[in-house]
Parts: structure tokens; sequence; C-alpha cells
């Protein structure tokens, strides 16, 4: 699939699906409710005209009437809890740019030493 | 569920399973239905000859044959989970060899939304009507019934008998004119 999606042109690959933790429970139970009703209504339906083709083809539409829904990372029904990450503290920066000195974050090592001689 | 692909492999798993218990619903709404229909079958014009038939002992076989009129009305059957029908005609008769022999002479495939009333008149049987030896001449008890093969949308291929059967003496000399 990883190498589908490497095949697509560059500005789709940007595209962001993502939704948030809160959005994939709502998207989840969104489709169970949907399709459950649907093959419900789709047995009685099917039931009185005889027909189980008529059956199939609602839980069919009602499956594709869900991708509308869910399939979109709509922002105002899964992006509405985003994730507030913390904002990192300096010990741990300083910590995690130790082993791996590369250039711009020796910069900031620069910056950080002479900040607190100042303060000194 | 986090991203399009995830999301689209789950809504696809549970259309599956919908689908599947639909279709399981419908087969269990019809699984205890009673499918047997009567039907009318006449027998006429009924000839037995004697043929040469080397692969028998006795190198003689008796060959019948015959014509039928049918009329079955299947329009009860086609519920929402039959597709079609299997129709065909069984002669049953007991020799001195085998107790029980089962002779298939006409069939037809009745789909459903198709002609399902059937009145059918002077039908030429579709398959040869060979007895393994020379049974048929003289013999008192040959039963034709109409049996058919219910083919479902959901569940097993069922096989049902008509209630009406009807039972056939055949002739006591054998017939040698050439039919033109």
């Amino acid at each position: 699939m990883d190498g589908m999606i490497a095949m697509l042109p560059a500005p789709l690959q940007k595209l962001s699906s993502h939704i948030d933790f809160q959005g994939q429970k709502v998207a989840e139970r969104t489709y169970q409710v949907i399709l459950t009703i649907a093959g419900i209504v789709g047995f009685f339906v099917g039931f009185w005209t005889q027909q189980l083709s008529y059956a199939i083809h609602i839980v069919m539409g009602a499956s594709a009437f869900t991708a509308l829904i869910i399939l979109p990372p709509w922002p105002f029904l899964f992006r509405k809890n985003p994730i507030v990450w913390q904002v990192p503290t300096e010990e741990q920066e300083e910590t995690s740019s130790a082993s791996p000195p590369a250039e711009s974050s020796a910069k900031k090592d620069d910056k950080k030493k002479k900040e607190p001689k100042k303060t000194k | 569920m986090h991203n399009v692909l995830s999301r689209a492999n789950a809504l696809l798993a549970f259309t599956l399973w919908v689908m599947a218990a639909v279709t399981a619903a419908c087969f269990l709404s019809t699984v205890f239905l009673d499918y047997t229909v009567p039907s009318q079958i006449t027998v006429k014009d009924i000839k037995v000859r004697s043929i040469v038939d080397y692969a028998t002992d006795d190198q003689q076989a008796d060959l019948a044959t015959l014509s039928f009129n049918l009329k079955v009305d299947f329009t009860r059957i086609f519920n929402w989970n039959v597709k079609q029908l299997f129709v065909y005609l069984v002669a049953e008769y007991k020799s001195k060899v085998n107790e029980v022999n089962q002779v298939v002479l006409w069939d037809r495939i009745v789909e459903r939304g198709e002609r399902v009333v059937m009145d059918e008149i002077g039908v030429k049987t579709k398959y040869y009507f060979l007895d393994d030896g020379t049974n048929l001449l003289k013999h008192d008890n040959v039963t034709f019934v109409l049996r058919y093969n219910v083919i479902p949308n959901a569940g097993y291929l069922r096989l049902v008998q008509s209630t009406n059967q009807i039972v056939v003496p055949f002739p006591t000399t054998y017939s040698t004119t050439r039919r033109s």
C-alpha cells in the first residue's frame, strides 16, 4: 500500500487524511449505527418486496453514503479535539541533542550556553 | 481509523458483515417454508421397442417412447430466496435386478421472473427411456413423478417432489412400426 501511495503525485501525497482520537471514535460509531440500521431496513424492504437485491442495494447505498461521511477528514466532525502536545522543556532538548550534534542544534546550544552566562 | 485507508478498510469490512447478516436472515426467513406444489401429469402414446444393446449380457433392451402433458404452477415457490428451479420428470419402476430404477426423461430450468406457470401439451421426452434389460414390456407399475431442485440465493440446494404422481401400465406388445 505504501508503494502505491508513493506512486501518487506529490501534491496528493501531502494531503493529510488524519483525524484525531475523538474523531476516530465518532467515525467508528457513525458507520456502525448507519450500516446496522440500513441492514435492518434492507431486510424488511427485501422481505416485503420479496427481492433480495433490494436489500443488498440498500446496504451498498448506505455504505457509499457512510463513506462520504467518514472517509474525508471533515474538520467540523473529526478534527474538533486536536491533541495538545506539551511544550518541550529546555533540559529535555539538551539531552536529546547531545548525541547527534547537527548544525542547527549546535547553534541553539551555543545560544543556550551564552544565555546563562548573561544571567550569571 | 487514523487515516483514510484504514477507515475505508473498516467500512468495507463492516459492510460485508452487514450484507452477510442480511443474507443469513433471508435464508432463515425462508428455510421452514413449504415448497411443494401440486402438478398434473398425463402420459400418453407409450410405445416399447426392443432394441439391440451390446452393452448388456442378453443384448436386448427395452426402449420406451412417450409424450406427456404437464400442468404445474410454480408461482407460489418463488420467494426472495429462490433464484431458479431445475424441474425434471422421473420415471420410477421396479425390476427383478434392481429394487428402484429411476430414469430422468425431461428437464427444464425455470428462472425467476420468466414463465413460471407451465401448461405443456404433448411434450416429447428429452432423454432416452432405456431399460438395462427387458423389464419395461408388460410392466404394470411405472410411476411418473415431477421433482425439482430449488436453487436459492442463500442456503442449501433443496430437492422437492411434487405432490401428485401417476402410475401407468406399459404396453404388452412391442411396437414395430416406424414413426413417421
